[in-house]
């Protein structure tokens, strides 16, 4: 660029403000730090909301690909939709501290939370920044407070109720421990939070998904049931499948289950009628997902498969696997498939070309499941080599893994911008937050990262205050140690004979 | 309305020099729009065009005359912020390829003449002027005083660290 030196002249003194504001608006957080440092005119226009606010949201802003869009699980750490002048700034360096904690490693970020109640493996679980709703083999589906860990709610037929029972089902004394709650199970509250609604499950809930007006759970008795997600009572059974219910996937336009009869059914979402039936899997059908009018299977048959619901057909078979595939995944902009099974390895295919781009590897027995995270681009994948690992979607790499944090199987996991919940057959569930510092250095207090409470989407009034539960033994250490450096320099001073 | 994009409109410019111009042309810009909707009879009448001056004038009709086929812009444009990148077409980034009191100049023109989109290029153009520059190589190209002391400009090194690209 031909700029003559006489020529060369600052922006801030010419443009008119709302123009600076427009540039400044255009550029992102590396950027900034550094004009914040060229004077005090531009570290002030730096400074302003709406210019952290356009970075904050050009990284970090949900992208719909799909009508309907899909469901959103777990937070989209943005802050509060359409509330005026948020902490931005701090908003992004938070998120960013998050991003950094997911990646350092299962030693150097992410406390371990557990919660206690089912009596059985559990098989599935949402959440969203209120609640986690599990559901399991001991044929109650719980509700619990994902903010205080508390469980709100047990659901499930009269034979099922659960009594006094071991309250956690083992010590945890893991580095990576944070809190762990005890079962109610038998006690005063846990009979209050008991609901029976008039329909039930009698069998093990193996499959559930939930938006804002329904929660559809399907079981091994064959059925679905659809729920009412304000009062957790029944609002219809869809008996049509003939063998268990193995998963099931919703918008606001079509509920999509498929069954260990091989079938995949596809009913209205707004009426429950059935609108058609996709066969060709010659296995189970494990695992669906849905983008719109695109939705992917996979089957003990070993084939992921892509179909159109509009048309009701088998669009794309991806490449046979010798053993059978147990989970599958779809990226929000449907560009790609994740499919993952009996031979521990997720594979990632290209839905256009059908081609296997990348493999994620490292479990040694099955992958049971697979989340996609399409916002952050992390890949959860849960096995029954007891393990946790997070992928990079784009590249490949594990990123982190929680080794036997639990003491079986992991049947389900799913992530946010924060936390990966996940559920094992050892009937916990598992919170990792990666909000929580490790506060391996007793000095180092922050318990968790600056900020952290601003990403909330919801305001929140029961949040429980964060307590290190090491911090009283770390703190009489710490006193400890100063009276014995008090007592040295005492001891230095006195004379040695007096 | 046929006929109507190759209506000819007359323009003056600040300092008074009469540019004839194709009225689809002229109307890239919101503010000539709306003034020739308000005209009796727009091919006779000028229109002032009170704070560009010629050289500016014609420079900024030249971008018009480039893009006066494109699309109008819609309301999402600005709505996702995603999309805001600093990507520039190539005819746009040679015809960007101007002094910096031109360019300026051609900024202040496109924001006052309501031309949103020469706006937009011209902010994209500054902005990937401070792209990836230290605070010296900022300052240089802009010529502008360093007002902070050391222990301030520490401060804020330290308060953005956490920024700093990895």
């Amino acid at each position: 660029m031909l700029s003559l030196e006489e020529s060369q002249m600052d922006p801030l003194k010419l443009l008119p403000s709302e123009v600076c504001l427009q540039i400044f608006e255009l550029l992102d957080a590396p950027d900034l730090a550094r004009v914040e440092l060229v004077s005090s005119s531009w570290r002030e226009v730096a400074h302003k909301s709406s210019v952290w606010r356009t970075a904050f949201l050009r990284k970090y802003q949900r992208q719909i690909h799909t009508t309907p869009a899909p469901i959103q699980v777990g937070g989209a750490g943005c802050g509060r939709p359409n509330r005026p002048n948020q902490e931005w700034k701090r908003m992004y360096k938070a998120r960013n501290e998050l991003e950094a904690n997911w990646r350092k490693g299962a030693k150097g970020a992410g406390k371990a939370i557990y919660l206690a109640g089912h009596t059985d493996s559990v098989y599935c679980l949402q959440f969203d920044e209120e609640k986690i709703i599990t559901g399991s083999r001991d044929r109650t589906i719980r509700v619990w407070d994902i903010n205080n860990y508390t469980c709100q709610r047990v659901i499930g037929g009269p034979n099922v109720k659960p009594v006094m029972g071991p309250k956690v089902l083992r010590t945890v004394d893991y580095p990576d421990f944070h809190l762990a709650t005890a079962s109610v199970n038998g006690t005063a509250y846990g009979n209050t939070i008991y609901h029976q609604p008039s329909q039930w499950h009698d069998a093990s809930i193996l499959c559930l998904q939930y938006d804002n007006e329904i929660l559809v759970t399907g079981s091994s008795d064959s059925d679905l049931l659809i729920w009412d997600i304000k009062t957790y009572e029944p609002i219809k059974r869809l008996s049509r499948h003939t063998g268990g219910v193995l998963d099931v996937a919703l918008d606001a336009k079509y509920i999509v289950s498929c069954s260990k009869d091989s079938r995949i059914i596809v009913w209205d979402r707004k009426t429950y009628e059935p609108i058609g039936e996709l066969t060709g899997h010659r296995g189970p059908v494990n695992a669906v997902q849905l983008r719109g009018k695109l939705l992917v299977s996979a089957s003990g048959d070993g084939i992921a498969r892509l179909w159109d619901l509009e048309q009701m057909k088998l669009v794309k078979e991806f490449s046979a696997k010798e053993r059978g595939l147990a989970a599958v995944e779809f990226s929000e902009d449907m560009q790609y498939v994740l499919a993952g099974g009996n031979d521990t390895i997720t594979y990632k295919f290209e839905t256009e070309t059908g081609k296997e781009v990348k493999q994620f590897t490292g479990h040694n027995q099955l992958v049971r499941s697979l989340w996609l995270d399409s916002q952050n681009n992390r890949v959860v994948s849960g096995s029954y080599d007891l393990d946790l690992r997070v992928y990079d979607f784009e590249t490949g790499d594990e990123i982190f893994r929680a080794e036997e944090w639990t003491t079986s199987w992991m049947l389900a996991a799913k992530s946010d911008y924060r936390r990966i919940v996940a559920t094992s057959q050892d009937g916990r569930i598992l919170v990792i937050d990666f909000g929580l510092n490790k506060c391996n250095d007793p000095d180092d207090g922050q318990p968790m990262i600056d900020g952290l409470d601003l990403l909330r989407g919801i305001d929140n009034t029961n949040a429980i205050q964060w307590r290190d539960p090491w911090e009283r033994a770390r703190q009489q250490e710490r006193e400890r140690e100063r009276a014995r450096a008090r007592l040295l320099q005492q001891a230095q001073q006195q004379p040695l004979f007096s | 309305m046929a006929g109507e994009g190759e209506q000819m409109v007359k323009l003056v410019s600040s300092d008074q020099v009469e540019i004839p111009v194709e009225r689809k042309v002229a109307e890239r810009s919101m503010l000539i729009k709306n003034m020739i909707e308000d005209l009796g009879a727009p091919g006779e009448e000028p229109i002032p065009i009170m704070n560009v001056s010629e050289p500016v004038l014609r420079k900024v009709l030249e971008w018009c005359t480039h893009h006066k086929n494109d699309p109008a812009p819609t309301q999402d444009d600005d709505a996702d912020s995603r999309k805001k990148t600093t990507d520039i077409e190539d005819w746009d980034q040679k015809f960007m390829q101007v002094d910096q009191e031109m360019l300026f100049e051609i900024i202040l023109a496109a924001n006052y003449m309501d031309i949103k989109a020469l706006l937009d290029v011209g902010c994209k153009t500054v902005a990937n002027m401070i792209k990836g520059k230290s605070p010296e190589e900022i300052r240089k190209t802009f010529n502008i005083q360093n007002d902070f002391t050391p222990e301030e400009e520490d401060q804020i090194r330290r308060e953005n660290e956490w920024a700093e690209d990895r």
